[in-house]
């Protein structure tokens, strides 16, 4: 399901006018005459004006880090300005004007289609605003199918609408090749929230992989497995506390700040005298601070 | 380091490894024109797939190398001749040439110096000046200096200036034809056969660097991606200056093909992909990458 309308042109607007400070007259002038030619030809004109949005606004972000509008947040929808380039902010007022004037599904698909790697990327910035599920659906098939990690970098992170759509398997899927690109799941808002245990089996197999081949476990693992435990989930997070590398450690703490049973505030307790890593500290004390406020959590 | 521009180089054909020693050569652009693949095509799906390949795929692998990818785009000479595909092509071409990162027209031009394959020359090199691109043209490798003349009488019926087209594989005698018409001179630089890193460093001591381009038109064939390092090194080693190597291996490259207006110099100065990772301010913009960050 797409986000409520409202919540869309919530980030159409943090995205406008982000875009309308950042970009010079010229720049400014080209995309607003391309707006018009969209709004009077959408399908004629959006293959035009389409490639030239990254040679026009160029690439750097839309905002930076230090923005104080960086992250949207409204009923259902979650998004962090600073990963859409300039183009990508662009594109969506050109798609949005050419749909506002009729342009079709099969002729937005066409356009990905058609599109070279960074158009495709635009695109797939776009999905948040777009209200298409079944569009929506396909363009995120594309990305689960492809080696380009850009482009499915742009169709899943920085923002919940990929995380929101897909259906359990779907997004199962996903957060497996997320693992697998060693993407961290904090750049997914709301992934969390939908952890499940068969994830958590897949994962945990992964994680055997990975260590068969002497290679480090995606950190991300272990806040998933907290949320929604398989069996050998629980032994794993408690091993967490003890071994594998540092971000893997501190992954583990958040996990375990997440696991309803077995209680693990003894384990962390016995860990903390012994922890001298300054921030897995932080987060074991965090941890057993939260329990304490809600001991049946 | 000095870096090179490889204009002429079919990275579709070649691995990973040759990515990898390109990189630590100092290769940092390639441009990739579309060419014939080893054996001929027989439906112009295959084209477009060839050519979303080079705008996509090609180009994200060339980044992960730290190597910036351009393209040219046309329907070859070889496959012009071909009725099953020639036609389609040259209809689907026009978007392929509006695409950011195409910087040219090509490779266009001559193979077995048919009737046909002038037609389509003609009609490309006038696409070209619809586009307001420059043209690579392919001379042939078999009666190649008819083959250049024929080119050069091509060129100029079309109208366009001719420093806006680039002949390539060329050599000792065709240098001779080609250097009073303000055209610019491409050499293919081969292992074992036709031009050398020598014989080219003989060409440049007489007729200077003006208008010069050397690439190594690396394919599946027997070929070097390593042939423009490796010519850089050579003219180092005779007594050429820094600033004439830079003139032959980056500036001339991106001169010509800079002509198409959609080279920004910045950005291939720069390690390519770099903007996706922005450093704003020296911070990581992508919240993402602080550990500590808590999950939503």
């Amino acid at each position: 399901m797409s986000a409520p309308a409202p919540s869309r042109d919530r980030l159409r607007e943090a995205l406008a006018r982000a875009l309308a400070e950042a970009l010079d007259p010229g720049a400014a002038g080209w995309l607003a005459s391309a707006r018009d030619e969209v709004a009077k030809e959408p399908a004629r004109r959006l293959p035009v004006l389409f490639p030239q949005l990254l040679r026009r606004l160029g690439a750097a972000p839309v905002v930076g880090a230090d923005h104080p509008a960086r992250r949207v947040e409204a009923p259902g929808l979650v998004a962090d300005l600073a990963a859409w380039r300039r183009a990508d902010a662009g594109a969506a007022q050109l798609v949005d004007a050419s749909r506002a004037a009729g342009l079709g599904a099969g002729e937005l698909r066409e356009l990905y289609d058609h599109g070279d790697a960074d158009e495709r990327i635009q695109l797939m910035r776009y999905l948040p605003l777009l209200d298409d599920d079944t569009l929506a659906l396909e363009l995120l098939g594309e990305a689960q199918r492809s080696n380009h990690q850009e482009l499915f970098e742009a169709a899943w992170c920085e923002h919940d609408s990929a995380a929101r759509r897909l259906d359990e398997a779907g997004f199962n899927r996903m957060v497996l090749k997320l693992a697998f690109a060693d993407i961290p799941l904090q750049r997914v808002p709301g992934a969390l929230s939908r952890a499940n245990p068969e994830l958590s089996r897949m994962l945990c197999e992964f994680a055997q992989e990975r260590e068969a081949a002497g290679r480090p476990v995606w950190p991300s693992t272990m806040p998933l497995l907290g949320a929604a435990p398989c069996p050998g989930a629980h032994a794993r997070l408690l091993g967490g506390l003890e071994h594998g590398h540092d971000p893997l450690r501190l992954a583990a703490v958040q996990g375990l700040g997440r696991l309803r049973e077995p209680d693990p505030t003894p384990a962390l307790r016995a860990r903390l005298p012994r922890e001298q890593h300054p921030a897995i500290r932080r987060a074991i004390e965090r941890a057993l601070d939260h329990r304490e406020a809600s001991p049946e959590a | 380091m000095q870096p090179i521009f490889d204009p002429h180089i079919h990275m579709f054909s070649r691995v990973t490894d040759d990515y990898q020693r390109m990189h630590e050569a100092g290769v940092r652009v390639v441009l990739e024109p579309a060419f014939w693949l080893g054996q001929n095509r027989t439906s112009v799906g295959t084209f477009v797939d060839y050519f979303d390949t080079l705008l996509g795929w090609e180009r994200h692998r060339a980044a992960t190398f730290g190597i910036h990818h351009l393209c040219t785009m046309a329907l070859n000479p070889r496959e012009a001749n071909d009725p099953r595909v020639n036609e389609a092509v040259l209809e689907v071409l026009p978007r392929y040439l509006a695409k950011n990162g195409v910087v040219g027209v090509g490779e266009v031009g001559l193979d077995d110096q048919t009737p046909v394959e002038e037609d389509f020359f003609a009609r490309q090199v006038q696409l070209a000046i619809e586009f307001d691109l420059p043209v690579l043209v392919h001379t042939p490798h078999r009666d190649k200096l008819r083959g250049f003349t024929r080119s050069v009488d091509i060129v100029r019926e079309s109208g366009i200036p001719m420093e806006r087209v680039l002949l390539d594989h060329g050599n000792e005698e065709t240098i001779k034809l080609t250097r009073e018409l303000g055209c610019w001179s491409g050499f293919s630089l081969y292992p074992h056969t036709k031009m050398s890193p020598e014989r080219m460093v003989a060409i440049l001591r007489e007729h200077g660097s003006e208008r010069m381009i050397v690439n190594s038109a690396a394919d599946w064939g027997v070929s070097d991606p390593l042939m423009v390092p490796r010519t850089a090194k050579l003219m180092e080693q005779e007594g050429f200056g820094a600033d004439a190597i830079n003139t032959l291996v980056w500036e001339n490259p991106l001169a010509f093909f800079g002509q198409s207006g959609r080279i920004d110099r910045a950005t291939l100065e720069q390690p390519p992909g770099i903007h996706r990772r922005e450093l704003f301010e020296g911070n990581s913009v992508l919240r993402g990458q602080d550990p500590e960050a808590p999950l939503a």
